[in-house]
């Protein structure tokens, strides 16, 4: 009897010892918010297309919502696909009077991703197109911020 | 020499009559079986039986059920195929498969339809892809966001704008165009 539950409690004692091992080995995962602003200057900002993309694949996309604004506080296009990848294109339009449109810099989306590891990645944005209220193309540059997690 | 052991072929070979007799009215003696014994080995067979009886039944069962799971998933597959129009997405995944969707710039070329054609002025550039509402040669956000605001006018819309094939041009053809824009 003695025999028996020392064996049991030797096999419970090394159990536990693989699961922990396991869990120390397994790569910590954390999660980002990407904040994207697009500057138009001082035009009404009605229309954007543009590609985030994170430099590591450890970078997994998680979720997108929306701007700031109320022009572009709904959730963005995108393509579904990028869910669990590291690069996507998102684009939104407003069709409102100029008035109702973010001039200047402003938020238009954040992405969340999910970090594996301790890989601290680089992310950039590339403006494929940005419009005001005619649908006329104009100047405007993009950029991606990771949000303090505190 | 060719000595054998087998009778000569001329030779014949004589039973006695009775014994003749006696085979040959074997097949016509009947043989009384009391009906208890012949209820009795019938009940036993049935007993014996019963159970392979049984046992062959599950099998049959699912040789049955494996061919009608085969009969179905081919007419689902035939309903489907019939249903699907070629180029018209199945809902709002159409993001995710859409077989008329261009899967590049000169695909879009290639799909341009004969109706936007038709709507162009006759000295305009011929039209870079059916979705290029705009007619910057690119297919993006923008051309969705002139799609919208066009449809925001009284102003007809060319019927070749009915990008998911629904019969109408609406919101459903802006988001349409949205979601190539997009696609990975």
């Amino acid at each position: 009897m003695k025999k028996l539950i020392f064996t049991l409690l030797t096999g419970l004692l090394l159990a536990g010892t693989t699961s922990a091992q396991r869990a120390k080995e397994a790569p910590a995962v954390r999660f980002q918010a990407v904040d994207i602003y697009v500057d138009a200057n001082n035009q009404p900002l009605a229309a954007y297309q543009l590609e985030l993309k994170a430099d590591s694949d450890a970078v997994k996309i998680a979720g997108i919502e929306g701007g700031e604004h109320p022009a572009f506080r709904e959730a963005p296009y995108y393509d579904p696909r990028a869910m669990q990848h590291e690069r996507v294109v998102i684009a939104a339009f407003n069709t409102g009077a100029a008035d109702s449109l973010p001039a200047g810099r402003t938020r238009i989306a954040t992405v969340h991703v999910q970090i594996s590891g301790d890989a601290r990645p680089e992310f950039t944005v590339r403006l494929e197109t940005a419009a005001t209220v005619q649908g006329e193309k104009i100047p405007a540059t993009a950029a991606a911020r990771e949000r303090d997690n505190d | 020499m060719n000595k054998s052991h087998r009778p000569d072929e001329d030779e014949t070979i004589e039973a006695p009559q009775e014994l003749i007799d006696a085979l040959a009215d074997l097949h016509n003696e009947r043989i009384f079986v009391p009906p208890s014994i012949d209820e009795e080995i019938m009940a036993e067979a049935r007993r014996r039986l019963k159970p392979v009886e049984a046992e062959a039944r599950p099998s049959n069962i699912l040789a049955w059920s494996g061919w009608g799971v085969a009969i179905a998933a081919c007419a689902v597959l035939v309903f489907s195929l019939t249903l699907r129009e070629p180029g018209r997405p199945e809902s709002a995944e159409m993001a995710d498969a859409t077989p008329a969707e261009p899967a590049s710039e000169a695909e879009m070329v290639d799909a341009a339809p004969a109706v936007a054609k038709a709507d162009a002025p006759a000295d305009a550039p011929a039209a870079f892809a059916r979705e290029d509402v705009n007619g910057d040669r690119s297919v993006d956000i923008l051309d969705a966001f002139a799609l919208a605001r066009r449809l925001e006018q009284p102003e007809s819309v060319p019927a070749a704008w009915d990008f998911n094939n629904d019969g109408t041009i609406d919101r459903g053809d802006v988001d349409w165009i949205a979601r190539v824009s997009v696609k990975l």
